[in-house]
């Protein structure tokens, strides 16, 4: 049985216009003008010969005119016709509800929040008349179903009792198990996905790799969007992502990067502020956002910090606002600061009869910490070891070893920087000079070497020639945003240095006029090797005088600093993987039993226990709660290491905006999914539906009939013109036949 | 040329039909020599043919050249020509006084046909006569010919009014019974009474042997129907009023006047009447200009 819908119903108010006409000939009936004729012998003979066709007429051009703007009335609003009760109703099909039940389906931007309504929506489909035969439940962020079902009373518990995520949707995922699903169900031919969502433009984005949605003909996709239509809506500015910038080490100024989306219709001022360990660190600052979908929509407010101490901490920007997604207005972020960086400058043997100015340990010492005094706090702690006495227990604790006109090393003192580079995952770097040994170099540092090195070239003195610094890898972090102009990198000059044997080298950073690298490096194992082909001290270069060869030194040496170890920012849902740092092992080397993960502000009993795997990684799948995590192992030797990591929502959760339902279609239909159906709620989904699968809009038919009535109602009311000389014979009119 | 004092008559206009003559297409009875063919054999200008002499014959018109040919005397006899004796019956009924447009009146227009018709058979030396009538006559101005015969003529069209009702074919006999001699009768009207009554009427003058022409004055709003809204008709002799919507009865209007022109051209054909269909936009001197042009051409 097939019933009839309106597209846009409120134009049925253009039926009133059918009382036009009649009420036109009932005023046209008073209004006849009195008017003098000769004769009315033969009007009253043509009266009475047309009578009975002048009354057909009349009533035919009422009938006409007022069914004409009738069917114009309805035309325009669209009539659909459609199975009486849905596009399913009376028939046996199956169903997959997708319920998204993402961060930003908690935002309330109505009497209750987008996740409630998609419940509700959820439920009344399957309560409802049109209820499928066979369903299944699937939360996009949660287990579902793994089979169809019939039992709808326990799918209608699992929809009501999912909880929502905080993290984003994997609706094309989920999609997809979706049709594995149906596609597995051949007893009834009608399948659908409904899919419960609000939208948001980044859980849709991998749909495009849903072919096999375009490839199940029979499938449809009916979308029900969960977002509030009311005016004003949604309310929402977020913290979408805070980027740091800097090392995490004691005395690093940091730099915390926080990005604000606006998802509001208007513009939005707003107060962002920063705290450590619950203190505030900074003052609040003020911003404003444009509304949604504005240029300045989405800004960065920049804090800067410096760690005093090292060891865990919590820290947190937040905002000063109140609206529809509260999740979004705080990001957590954890650091594991570490204390400062050691540097070790292994230098070769010196004259001591060489003027100062050329001894290129004490330029690199001055380089790695300008300061020198304890009074002064600096994040690097360098110390410069003469090369004879190179051991174990001299790298120990180093994150960096310069190594800086050292002849040659034994094979021991080889391994031992081979093992501090790939074992240990620290930086060597080498500054050469005239007493290198170039073989000694190629043959026992070969390994971690970025490339062979040959006899050095070039002459020093005062006339002689000098080669310009030609190049340097502005983008690497060691030189990144020292200078705006590239210009201001080149300053140096160089008359010798090593040439490197042919070979591509990994990575060159500096480069001289004529092609010959200057700065190389090479990740080896953990760790990394850098090889500068000249000099550290003015002797053949002047590098070390150079405006960048401090910024550069620096950074080698934050840089060294590994980042691992127990600090660290997750997404939520994601999984944790932890590796404590200085944990004692027993003497077999097995890692303790457990790793204790309580969240900040939970009761401590409701604490996690997870297990080590045999690497000595401790994975935690279950951070799906917003929050600062607090992590504690305890070692062979009774001590325990303590560490914290945040869980955030994804950035690109917080912008609410939806995507708007014909781009979404249009988005779809680009892949080939034709066959998506976009509404406000079920009944408009399920009406988008039936208007495609069995209902058929009229408009165009109507349309049609408009324009024969039009021709019908002419002919009807001989207004189609003709000229006079066709009513009135040439011989009967004197001027023609004149 | 000066501007006449008449209101149905302008000399200019009438200025250019002076080379055009009315003449008639039968013998008619005249009074004096004139244009016109007489039944009544003379001795004129036109040949006619040869009769044998008999005492008392003017020797004038004894033919020598017969006489030497046959030796026998014949005299020749001419065909008399003779002035034409005019009636021009004017209809000034109510349905006459009706206009459309901007134009004339039928009743107008037909005033200055007969005007016109007078002063052109004055002219040429007939004589005429005027008769106006709706319901019954209303003046009688016997033929003449003379310049005070046409003042007259021209003071009695000024000084009528149209009528109301309209009774033709009663007038028409009446008329037919008191013209003794025969001539020429000019009917200006339209005609709006029971055709066959006026057919029957004209046939009586006919059969009188006389002359007819009738000039059938219509206005072009009879002929074309240009309404569009609906009107409420008011007769204009009775005061009867239809409402009519000129959609649905034009075309069934249009047929009843073709069907009513049609029948008086194809009778009056049948009856050797000459008839004229004319509208108050054509102005009266080019009517009359054609027609008379298309007259004379067959006449000869």
């Amino acid at each position: 049985m097939l019933a009839l819908w309106f597209a846009t119903p409120l134009l049925l108010i253009g039926l009133l216009a059918a009382g036009i006409p009649p009420l036109l000939h009932l005023l046209s009936r008073v209004r006849a003008q009195e008017v003098y004729f000769p004769t009315l012998r033969f009007l009253q003979r043509s009266m009475e010969k047309t009578a009975r066709r002048r009354r057909i007429q009349h009533w035919l051009l009422l009938v006409f005119r007022s069914s004409l703007l009738a069917l114009l009335a309805v035309s325009v609003a669209e009539p659909i016709s459609q199975a009486t009760g849905g596009w399913l109703a009376g028939r046996n099909y199956a169903a997959v509800v997708v319920l998204d039940n993402s961060l930003s389906m908690g935002a309330r931007d109505g009497a209750q929040s987008r996740f409630a309504r998609a419940q509700a929506q959820a439920i009344e489909l399957l309560s409802g008349d049109d209820r499928p035969s066979l369903a299944a439940v699937l939360p996009t962020n949660a287990a579902g179903d793994d089979a169809l079902t019939a039992r709808l009373e326990a799918l209608r518990k699992t929809v009501s009792e999912t909880t929502l995520s905080n993290a984003r949707a994997p609706v094309a995922q989920k999609l997809a198990r979706a049709m594995d699903l149906l596609a597995g169900e051949t007893s009834l031919s009608k399948k659908a996905i409904y899919l419960f969502s609000d939208l948001q433009q980044v859980s849709f984005e991998e749909l495009a790799s849903l072919k096999s949605l375009a490839a199940h003909k029979d499938i449809h996709l009916l979308v029900v969007n969960c977002a509030s239509q009311l005016p004003g809506k949604p309310d929402n500015v977020a913290i979408s992502d805070v980027e740091i910038g800097g090392r995490p080490v004691v005395h690093e100024r940091l730099t915390f990067t926080v990005t604000l989306v606006n998802s509001s219709p208007v513009d939005r001022t707003v107060s962002v502020a920063m705290r450590v360990e619950g203190q505030p660190v900074a003052l609040p600052v003020k911003t404003t956002l444009r509304a949604a979908g504005l240029e300045g929509d989405s800004r960065t407010v920049r804090f800067f910090h410096t760690f005093g101490k090292s060891g865990p901490v919590a820290c947190e920007v937040f905002l000063d606002v109140t609206d529809d997604l509260p999740a979004d207005n705080v990001r957590r972020f954890a650091l594991d600061v570490g204390g400062r960086v050691g540097a070790v400058i292994v230098r070769g043997p010196r004259d001591p009869a060489e003027a100062p100015g050329l001894d290129s340990a004490a330029a690199l010492l001055l380089a790695a910490d300008p300061f020198g005094r304890a009074d002064r706090p600096w994040p690097v702690q360098p110390r410069v070891v003469p090369v004879e006495e190179l051991s174990a227990e001299t790298l120990a604790g180093a994150d960096i070893a310069f190594f800086t006109d050292v002849p040659s090393l034994t094979d021991a003192q080889a391994k031992l920087v081979r093992d501090f580079v790939r074992t240990a995952g620290g930086t060597a770097a080498f500054f050469l000079g005239p007493a290198v040994q170039a073989e000694n170099y190629n043959a026992r540092l070969g390994e971690i070497l970025p490339a062979e090195l040959d006899a050095p070239v070039g002459e020093v003195g005062v006339d002689l020639p000098a080669v310009a610094l030609d190049w340097v890898d502005a983008q690497h972090p060691y030189f990144e945003g020292l200078y705006a102009n590239p210009r201001d990198y080149l300053t140096s000059v160089t008359q010798r240095y090593f040439r490197l044997k042919v070979g591509v080298p990994p990575q060159v950073l500096m480069r001289l006029a004529g092609g010959a690298p200057l700065l190389v490096s090479r990740d080896a194992g953990r760790g990394r090797c850098l090889l500068c082909v000249t000099t550290a001290s003015p002797r053949w270069t002047s590098l070390p005088a150079s405006p960048v060869f401090l910024p550069m030194v620096v950074r080698m040496c934050l840089l060294a600093r590994s980042g691992e170890g127990g600090g660290g920012n997750f997404l939520a849902g994601s999984q944790v993987t932890l590796r404590p740092r200085g944990l004692a092992l027993p003497p077999d080397g097995a890692p303790p039993a457990a790793l204790r993960i309580v969240r900040e502000g939970d009761e401590a009993s409701s604490g996690y226990d997870v297990k080590f795997s045999p690497a000595g990684e401790a994975v935690f799948d279950r951070a799906d709660r917003l929050g600062v995590y607090r992590w504690q192992a305890t070692g062979a030797d009774g001590k325990s290491v303590e560490g914290c990591f945040a869980v955030n929502p994804p950035g690109t959760e917080t912008r609410l905006t939806a995507l708007p339902p014909a781009a979404l279609r249009q988005m779809l239909a680009r892949d080939g999914l034709d066959r998506v159906y976009v509404g406000d709620d079920l009944s408009g989904a399920t009406a988008a539906a039936s208007a495609d699968a069995q209902g058929r809009n009229w408009w165009d038919y109507l349309l049609a009939a408009v324009l024969v009535v039009l021709v019908v109602e002419a002919v009807v009311a001989n207004r189609v013109r003709r000229r006079d000389e066709d009513a009135v014979p040439a011989y009967l009119n004197p001027k023609i036949a004149a | 040329m000066a501007k006449s004092s008449y209101l149905y008559f302008d000399p200019e206009r009438a200025g250019k039909l002076r080379n055009l003559n009315l003449l008639a297409r039968q013998a008619v009875e005249g009074f004096i020599s004139g244009l016109h063919r007489s039944p009544h054999k003379g001795f004129s200008v036109e040949f006619s043919e040869h009769r044998e002499y008999s005492p008392g014959d003017d020797l004038r018109h004894l033919d020598w050249v017969a006489w030497g040919r046959t030796d026998r005397y014949y005299v020749k006899q001419y065909e008399q020509e003779t002035n034409l004796r005019a009636y021009i019956l004017l209809d000034v009924s109510g349905s006459m006084n009706y206009r459309h447009g901007e134009g004339p009146t039928k009743f107008q227009y037909g005033c200055f046909l007969a005007a016109c018709l007078s002063y052109l058979m004055c002219r040429q030396q007939d004589v005429v006569g005027m008769i106006a009538f709706d319901d019954r006559v209303r003046f009688h101005l016997t033929p003449g010919s003379t310049p005070a015969h046409l003042d007259r003529i021209f003071k009695h069209l000024e000084g009528v009014k149209p009528g109301k009702l309209t009774a033709i074919a009663p007038t028409f006999h009446q008329l037919a019974a008191s013209i003794a001699k025969r001539g020429l009768v000019i009917v200006i009207s339209d005609l709006y009474d029971e055709p066959s009554e006026i057919l029957r009427a004209l046939q009586h003058f006919v059969h009188k042997r006389h002359q007819i022409i009738v000039f059938h004055v219509l206005d072009p709003a009879e002929v074309e129907f240009p309404f569009r809204k609906v009107v409420s008709f008011v007769d204009m002799e009775n005061g009867q009023k239809l409402q009519v919507d000129p959609r649905y009865v034009k075309d069934a209007y249009l047929a009843e006047m073709r069907a009513f022109i049609e029948r008086y051209r194809k009778e009056c054909s049948d009856r050797k009447i000459e008839y004229a269909l004319t509208t108050t936009d054509v102005p009266y001197d080019r009517m009359l200009l054609d027609y008379l042009a298309r007259r004379k051409a067959l006449v000869r």
